[in-house]
């Protein structure tokens, strides 16, 4: 699975972004998201997020392997404990979808909610779905 | 650091005459007793401002206020209060904007900022994250709103920022011009645009990356957004309507009932409401849904008009108030001209509630041949000519011949017009009249002219009265629901939730969803008597603000068509309210609230109230 986004459809609520750092750590905070909110201007805004792709860039980039296919969900996972922070993984992804964590300074992306996307959930408009 | 939930715990100080900028911590008392966005703006208006003292001076200040759920995971609560003593009315203003700016200010470290003196040159303000500076606007200055946005953007290299605004309207002092929030969602009313344009404030532009604003309990609050997002999914007005329709759904609902300002309210019922209706916005105009942030109504409409006179205009909107505004209160049977005018409002900073009643008080007294066509400017102000609209508009901003006197608001132009003209200036305290109907509902009569702001809406709210909840005919008991509905009004401006979520939570008293709501976010832990005394203290706060400018039960009147003229026709005819009604209400309200028959708070009130320096100052 994997979230789809039809820009005509957003409405710049940046809901998805607030409710996926909110579940990450208790907090709405722009900086902190694995879903970005980009807003260009009242009318024009977007997300910036991950499209878990085939052959994903993160994870060949990556000299630990610490960018893993998760079976159930098929999202590409970090593991934290094999992360070293060297960043190579964000500069790898077309996207700009991978974060570095201030607190922890690993890299942190989006793991669909084990299955479960809240920012989905949340998008009324759907603008954000889920595609097989 | 303060202990409480939903904070950033800081203002910025901002003194334009100085040039200096500080910060200040926000007191664990200051925040127990005001909680939030409209306590911390009463409070600080009330304390700081000296009584009688001219709004356009530099000891006027503009106090600019989130609340405690602003940039939190609760759906619906992008709002940011501007807090003012209004040009227009003299007295004590707040008025509210959506968008992103309230989120942002609080993700860039402060609360709120108190802006206070004058700049002798064109300035403006940016904020980002826990920092603040003054900039040039010089070459800001006569720009548009979107112009305006546009030159900050670019200035900063950085489109994310989100800013306030006013245009050329505040710049030049007309007296209800407006804040403009990311363009296009406006701190509207009471002139507070007038206000920092006095202050040669042009622009305010925050961005925060760094400030995420911790909460009490974030297990209750994640639930509580959970809550209302079921509610939301579940009520069909809210998930399907609001889309749908926003708030232009209301001119077909109003029209039904007869209660739909015509003509300058000479009429209740619009032969031409189907040709400005909410429909005729989704046929003619609409092109997309937009919202504000962490909002998943999406009930902003971005329009487009793509064919006639206007084709090529853009713009937010029209809702409802505009499309009454500058749509049936002017006679307007063109929905695309009407948002022609909306889109002209909008970018030069006009409030378009005020503006639109403003120039239908013109086309009365043009009508009724007490203004002539050459005192019009050769401008022919016959109802329904929309050249005729947007020319006023234009003539009004450009501050030209007797349009710099309209510019001042319908109050201050009757007074010198004199010949009568009073008789037809539709505002209360001198804040033109939004669109819910005086007549038509007992419950309005009495808010409209209580309010502290005057002719607003948003004190007083008319829904529960058009659902049929209560009697819209009967006057007695409208005393007590005004006082259970300003109360709920009160703690939504405090906590800050728009009032498209009114429903979720309660429009009718105060209750234990209130108390969750704040407690969640904050821990404070207040019971619902200590809510309801937190929405007594500040309404009371208000009041004193405005007995200190003089006023009292004598400025607690109606627009005369409204104490004197019945609907003349339509499901609502016969309806008015005539002087004896609104003082008995009066009577019942003043007696609810513990003031005088004159109504002033009472002294026991305030103390009880722990508004003791105000009881000081009002009985000394
Ligand atoms: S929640 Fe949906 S509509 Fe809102 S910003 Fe995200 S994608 Fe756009
Ligand atoms: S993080 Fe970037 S590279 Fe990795 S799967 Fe997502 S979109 Fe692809
Ligand atoms: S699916 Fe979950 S983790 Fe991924 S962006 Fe959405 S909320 Fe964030």
């Amino acid at each position: 699975m994997k979230l789809a986004y039809d820009q005509s459809k957003c409405t710049g609520c940046a809901v998805c972004a607030s409710v996926c750092s909110f579940r990450l750590k208790g907090l709405v905070h722009p900086g902190g998201t694995r879903i970005k909110f980009a807003y260009v201007s009242p009318t024009d805004s977007h997300v910036i997020y991950c499209r878990q792709c085939e052959n994903a860039p993160c994870a060949l980039a990556c000299p630990q392997g610490a960018i893993q296919k998760d079976g159930k969900t098929s999202a590409w996972v970090v593991d934290a404990e094999k992360c070293v922070g060297c960043g190579l993984c964000l500069e790898a992804c077309p996207y700009g979808a991978i974060r570095l964590d201030t607190e922890s300074g690993k890299a942190d992306k989006c793991d669909l909610c084990q299955g479960d996307p809240a920012c989905v959930k949340h998008c009324l408009a759907q603008a954000l779905t889920v595609q097989d | 650091m303060l202990k409480y939930g939903g904070y950033c715990g800081r203002f910025l100080r901002v003194d334009l005459t100085a040039k200096k900028i500080t910060t200040e911590e926000l007191t664990e008392e200051f925040v127990k007793k005001y909680v939030g966005c409209n306590g911390f703006g009463a409070a600080i208006l009330y304390n700081e401002l000296p009584a009688r003292i001219d709004p356009f001076s530099a000891a006027n200040k503009v106090v600019v206020a989130t609340g405690p759920l602003t940039g939190t995971v609760v759906p619906c609560t992008p709002k940011v209060g501007f807090f003012t003593k209004s040009p227009l009315t003299g007295g004590f203003m707040d008025s509210y904007a959506g968008g992103h700016f309230g989120a942002e200010l609080k993700f860039a470290g402060f609360d709120g900022v108190i802006i206070e003196g004058a700049s002798e040159a064109p300035t403006w303000l940016y904020i980002e994250d826990g920092q603040a500076e003054l900039r040039d606007a010089s070459k800001l200055w006569g720009l548009s709103v979107p112009e305006t946005e546009a030159a900050v953007r670019r200035d900063l290299n950085n489109d994310a920022v989100h800013v306030a605004s006013i245009g050329p309207a505040g710049e030049q002092l007309v007296r209800f011009s407006c804040v403009m929030v990311d363009m296009s969602h406006a701190a509207g009313r009471g002139g507070v645009g007038a206000v920092l344009g006095s202050k040669k404030l042009k622009a305010i532009a925050v961005y925060g990356r760094k400030n995420p604003i911790p909460v009490a309990d974030p297990e209750a609050v994640l639930a509580l957004a959970e809550k209302i997002y079921q509610h939301i999914q579940e009520t069909p007005s809210l998930a399907t309507g609001m889309p749908k329709y926003g708030t232009t759904g209301a001119l077909k609902a109003n029209q039904t009932s007869g209660i739909l300002g015509t003509r300058n309210w000479q009429s209740e019922t619009f032969e031409h409401a189907s040709s400005i209706d909410g429909d005729a916005c989704l046929r003619e105009l609409f092109e997309k849904n937009l919202a504000c942030f962490q909002c998943p109504l999406r009930c902003t409409h971005f329009s487009r008009i793509k064919e006639g006179k206007y084709a090529g205009t853009t713009t937010i909107g029209p809702q409802y108030e505009t499309m009454y505004s500058l749509g049936s209160v002017c006679g307007l049977t063109d929905i695309k001209a009407v948002a022609k005018a909306n889109e002209y409002c909008n970018a030069m900073g006009l409030d378009t509630i005020s503006a639109g009643v403003t120039v239908a008080f013109a086309m009365e007294l043009y009508e009724r041949g007490i203004l002539s066509y050459e005192e019009l400017g050769g401008l022919d102000l016959t109802f329904g000519n929309d050249e005729g609209l947007l020319a006023a508009l234009e003539s009004i901003v450009a501050r030209r011949g007797i349009y710099k006197l309209l510019g001042e608001g319908t109050k201050r132009a009757a007074e010198v017009l004199g010949r009568e003209t009073y008789k037809y200036a539709i505002n209360v305290k001198g804040l033109e009249l939004a669109g819910h109907s005086v007549r038509g509902y007992k419950g309005m009569s009495l808010g409209y002219a209580t309010s502290t702001r005057g002719g607003s809406h948003q004190d007083m709210r008319h829904i529960p009265e058009r659902a049929g909840l209560f009697d819209r005919r009967d006057p007695s008991g409208k005393a007590q629901l005004n006082y259970d509905i300003t109360s709920t009004t009160t703690i939504r401006d405090t906590l800050n939730y728009c009032a498209m979520i009114e429903d979720v939570v309660g429009r009718v008293g105060i209750t234990e969803k209130h108390a969750e709501m704040v407690n969640a976010v904050t821990g404070l832990n207040l019971s619902v008597n200590e809510v309801q005394q937190l929405a007594d203290r500040i309404w009371n706060l208000e009041r004193a603000f405005n007995v200190r400018e003089g006023m009292s039960r004598k400025d607690d009147v109606l627009p005369y068509r409204f104490m004197h003229e019945p609907i003349p026709e339509g499901p609502s005819e016969g309806m008015y309210c005539p002087p004896e009604e609104l003082e008995k209400m009066k009577d019942e309200l003043y007696e609810i609230r513990g003031w005088t028959r004159d109504g002033i708070p009472s002294r026991d009130k305030l103390l009880e109230l722990g508004l003791d320096q105000v009881a000081e100052e009002l009985w000394p």
